[in-house]
């Protein structure tokens, strides 16, 4: 009795486990299977003969991909940096004693990033236009600058605009995570702290970041691996122009014009990238578990 | 005592002007959206822009309702966005159940799949999708796009439903199979009823992430047939001229739904976000 | 209760989901049915073009699949790409060679003759255009360039009753304009299409092509090139042309003209129906291109109908026959928002008014837009070096052995 195929409770986990995993393997893994043999075939919308790895030796000659590849270190690390600080400055002021209707403050401020994708790049598209756009008008009233800024339309802002909206939509999530984690914290050790006469800041170096190290560090995973994966709101806000082509942008481009040999190939590099990290993340969450 | 009291009230004020400028920043795009969508075409383009419309009017909401493809693709979305939730919850559920009632082997393998399947850039599934569902001859249905947004949604309800499951102390299901239950009962009348509202807010969850998703969307769908609202929202700019107000008359109508879903399960959502994409 | 209203309205929503099947089957066993792709600046004209042809022939049903600017390029390309594709689509006349080499298009010549289409009837350069190996692959319905559009009261306040000749008088009306603050022109250098398509037409002027008669080589390095897009900077630079032209796309650039913010602008006659609405009290004129000693040259362009090779073989019968009636030479008269791309049709008297009348004649000196196999993956790259360039990143120069190369390395990929 010792070695029978299945134990108890493998017999009673199959029927709950069994449809929802098909499901997965069917929408997930199958594709994912189809997306990696056609960057292996010769011609990958048909999926017929075998390439080797002249799809990638291709897409590494392509002047674009180098390109896409730095605009996406550029906007991966803009985004996730600025949405670290601002979402844990923010989480950090709601977090204080005495300020009220913390409730109030964390859902106006998670607004931002319930709103539809689409329709926040819309509506930054139309906020940042050069003439009549609201935020140069904002600016020149309040003397700020003397002419309006080409925000979506110039290499000197594209990027820069673009990681305003998506630090916009995501430091929101950053501060509800990092709050959660603050209230975690007991607060009588910020009382035993006060009374050897810490300072702030040394509470804050000393209790607060330690405590919430994990918890940090997922946040800047997830908002990692958004900002990779990002699409529509590049996609809508500058259509890739003027230097803002990542690599999700770079595959949709490949994709369109029907160059799907090196659209393949690139996604199998986005795959892998993304994974990476992915991967770091899922290091983390077993840990916690 | 003075200093420190005068300090704490320095600190209190500078952290207030700091939330209410985050409030505006947040706000702010959303009261220009507003203020677009009830302008006459006339005032649009005003220079300087102007926040409160010299003539209100609902024209835009009108045409929009109307004139437009936006209705018909709010039913696309609607009907989407349920099959794509039902049936995330009704597989990711029972799937979560057994990752956290049963040891089974490769059971942290597969649940670990389920999480990394979170990240996963839809640009990359978005073509094999494209040529699957092609000959599946499911490109520009509801059904096809349903069905790739539980892509979306089955990870998350699984991963979610998990920690929701650990969460309800083994015990009082073992009270209820003394009470003679078996495991489907004790699911079905003790377990599930307990978490309704955190399954409730999955489900939300679920249905806004259909509702929003555009990558996919823009992509497998070609007509007023299955076209759901975010990828309609580019109609309204043609060779000859976009048409902000309409665009924005529609954007506030995508906008609606979702924030009220939100705000409706706002609790449970925020405590399901931190259990399940910290905690498990 | 509750989870029985829940259980309910799923099944409410699957069974809407299967009845709309069904219905789409049903309706398919009596007659067949025809997807047309149509833009939605026709959508109008297409609807009643649908609903005549109907009425004439109760076998055939068209769907309409409306389309728009930005996206419908990019959306056909892959609709076509597979089976299942719609019967047909309307598209550029420079989106046919690119399509048809592919393999994605089906021939026309004689499935247009079959129902009654002459096609000596079509205006040479237009079939030209869409035409490979002598076999016609879209049947063109719209056909034109670009010319000049000039607010005659800002020129006549300068001392202007017609509109410069060539490109240095233009450029000098333009330093007068601006002494005042008011800028001649803009370049859409918002839009790709857009951007690329004013920067061929400039090399154009000069002599210059875009790649090798064979097309494996790229010749933007050449002094025609360089002369072209430092046109496009220096005019910029010097406060000719606006600098709001990195936002711009022909749609913005016709509102500023619309509104008096421009004295000048370049585009096609389609625009003269939008101005005449939008604008009423515009007084404006039009005129040829200035060239370097003379009438300069314009890219010229147009719509037309062509059938997907991959759509439902059985319906290509029925689809071929409504595209005949598509593009008849009344109803290309209908269509239209420019010239028809009928010699009959263009002879009509609502294409020879004032207005129309220096597009007809800049036509004369024309050449197709690129329409090069890679065009489309050239097209950003292209871009891309204009805004480097323009942004003062790189100089003119630069920019173009830049894009020189990037081209190469595609076309060598």
């Amino acid at each position: 009795m010792k070695r029978t195929l299945l134990t108890k409770d493998e017999k009673r986990a199959i029927p709950f486990l069994l449809p929802g995993v098909l499901v997965t393997a069917l929408l997930i893994i199958y594709p994912l299977a189809y997306i990696i043999s056609m960057s292996f075939s010769e011609d990958a919308m048909t999926m017929s003969g075998f390439a080797g790895l002249t799809n990638y030796l291709n897409l590494f000659k392509n002047p674009q991909f180098p390109k896409a590849i730095v605009n996406t270190i550029y906007w991966t690390f803009g985004t996730v940096i600025f949405s670290f600080l601002i979402g844990f400055g923010l989480a950090l002021l709601i977090n204080r004693r005495t300020v009220r209707a913390k409730g109030f403050w964390r859902s106006v401020i998670f607004i931002a990033w319930i709103i539809p994708g689409v329709v926040k790049a819309t509506a930054w598209k139309w906020l940042f236009q050069t003439n009549g756009g609201m935020v140069n008008h904002i600016l020149t009233s309040l003397g700020l600058i003397s002419e309006d800024i080409p925000w979506l339309t110039s290499q000197k802002y594209a990027m820069l605009s673009i990681i305003i909206v998506q630090v916009w939509a995501c430091a929101p999530y950053v501060m509800l995570m990092l709050n959660a984690g603050l209230q975690q914290i007991p607060m009588d050790l910020y009382e035993c702290a006060d009374l050897d006469g810490a300072t702030w800041w040394q509470k804050t170096m000393r209790i607060t970041l330690p405590l919430l190290k994990d918890i940090s560090f997922i946040c800047i995973l997830m908002t990692l691996v958004w900002a990779i994966n990002e699409f529509s709101l590049i996609w809508i806000m500058t259509s890739g122009g003027h230097n803002t082509t990542t690599l999700s942008l770079l595959v949709y481009n490949q994709f369109k014009v029907l160059n799907i040999n090196s659209a393949a190939a690139s996604a199998v590099m986005q795959l892998i990238i993304t994974m990476a990290f992915a991967g770091l993340y899922v290091k983390f969450v077993i840990k916690e578990d | 005592m003075n200093v420190k009291h005068a300090r704490q009230i320095m600190g209190d004020g500078l952290s207030y002007l700091v939330l209410a400028l985050a409030v505006v920043a947040v706000l702010m795009p959303l009261a220009w959206i507003i203020s677009t969508s009830i302008k006459p075409s006339a005032e649009i383009f005003s220079n300087p822009p102007r926040w409160i419309p010299l003539e209100p009017t609902l024209d835009n909401y009108i045409l929009v309702l109307t004139e437009s493809n936006i209705p018909s693709a709010f039913l696309n979305s609607l009907i989407t966005g349920v099959i794509a939730a039902f049936t995330a919850l009704a597989l990711g559920c029972s799937a979560g159940y057994a990752f956290a009632r049963f040891r089974f082997r490769g059971s942290k393998a597969l649940s670990l799949f389920m999480l990394i399947s979170q990240m996963l850039p839809l640009t990359v599934l978005m073509i094999p999708m494209y040529y699957m569902e092609n000959r599946m001859g499911l490109i520009d249905t509801r059904l096809g796009l349903a069905m790739a947004h539980l892509v979306i949604c089955m990870p998350l309800v699984t991963w979610m439903a998990r920690g929701y499951f650990k969460g309800i102390p083994k015990e009082i299901e073992e009270a209820a199979m003394v009470d003679g239950c078996n495991t489907l009962q004790s699911l079905w009348y003790v377990i599930l009823p307990l978490l309704k509202p955190a399954l409730a807010a999955t489900g939300i969850y679920a249905f806004v992430s259909s509702w929003n998703e555009f990558t996919l969307a823009n992509v497998l769908t070609r007509s007023t047939a299955s076209r759901t609202v975010p990828v309609t929202l580019s109609e309204f700019s043609s060779y000859f001229k976009v048409d902000w107000g309409q665009t924005m008359a529609a954007a506030v109508l995508i906008t609606v739904p979702i924030v009220i879903a939100f705000m409706s399960v706002q609790k449970q959502f925020v405590a399901g976000l931190a259990s399940g994409a910290v905690k498990g | 209760m509750k989870k029985r209203n829940k259980v309910l309205s799923l099944l409410v929503a699957a069974s809407m989901e299967m009845s709309a099947m069904v219905c789409i089957e049903g309706a398919a066993e009596e007659q067949t049915t025809i997807e047309w792709w149509t833009p939605n600046w026709d959508e109008e004209v297409s609807r009643e073009f649908v609903e005549e042809f109907e009425a004439e022939n109760p076998d055939i049903h068209v769907e309409l699949v409306i389309t728009d600017w930005d996206t419908y390029k990019d959306k056909i390309t892959v609709a076509i790409s597979t089976t299942g594709a719609p019967e047909l689509v309307t598209i550029l006349l420079t989106d046919v060679a690119p399509f048809a080499e592919k393999g994605l298009l089906e021939p026309l010549t004689e499935r247009a003759e079959a129902n009654g289409i002459d096609m000596s009837d079509f205006i040479d350069a237009a079939l030209d255009i869409t035409s490979v190996d002598g076999e016609a692959y879209g049947l063109p319905f719209r056909y034109d360039g670009s010319g000049i559009y000039y607010n005659v009261d800002i020129l006549s306040e300068y001392g202007y009753d017609s509109f410069p000749e060539t490109w240095d008088e233009m450029l000098e009306l333009c330093d007068l304009l601006y002494a005042d603050g008011i800028y001649g022109f803009a370049w859409p250098l918002g839009n790709q299409a857009n951007a690329a398509t004013r920067l061929v037409q400039q090399l154009y002027t000069y002599g210059g092509d875009v790649l090798n008669d064979d097309e494996t080589e790229c010749l933007l390095n050449s002094d025609a090139a360089i002369s072209a897009l430092n046109a496009i900077v220096s005019t910029i630079e010097n406060g000719q042309a606006s600098p709001s032209s990195l936002e711009y796309d022909n749609t913005t650039m016709r509102e500023a003209f619309g509104a008096g913010e421009l004295a000048f602008n370049f585009t096609g006659p389609f625009d003269s129906s939008t101005l005449d609405e939008e604008y009423p009290d515009l007084n404006y004129a039009t005129a040829v291109i200035p060239g370097i000693d003379g009438m300069g040259v314009t890219t010229a362009n147009g719509w037309c109908v062509a059938m997907a090779q991959n759509c439902d073989e059985e319906n290509k019968d029925a689809a071929a026959r409504f595209m005949a009636y598509i593009v008849q030479p009344e109803n290309q008269a209908r269509i239209t928002q420019s010239f028809p791309a009928s010699k009959t049709s263009i002879q009509y008297e609502e294409f020879s008014t004032d207005v129309l009348a220096p597009f007809a004649e800049q036509l004369d000196n024309s050449r197709a837009e690129p329409s090069y196999t890679r065009w489309s993956e050239m097209e950003p790259i292209i871009y891309e070096y204009i805004q480097y360039a323009v942004s003062g990143s790189m100089t003119v120069e630069e920019a173009c052995e830049g894009m020189t190369q990037d081209i190469n390395s595609l076309l060598q990929s």
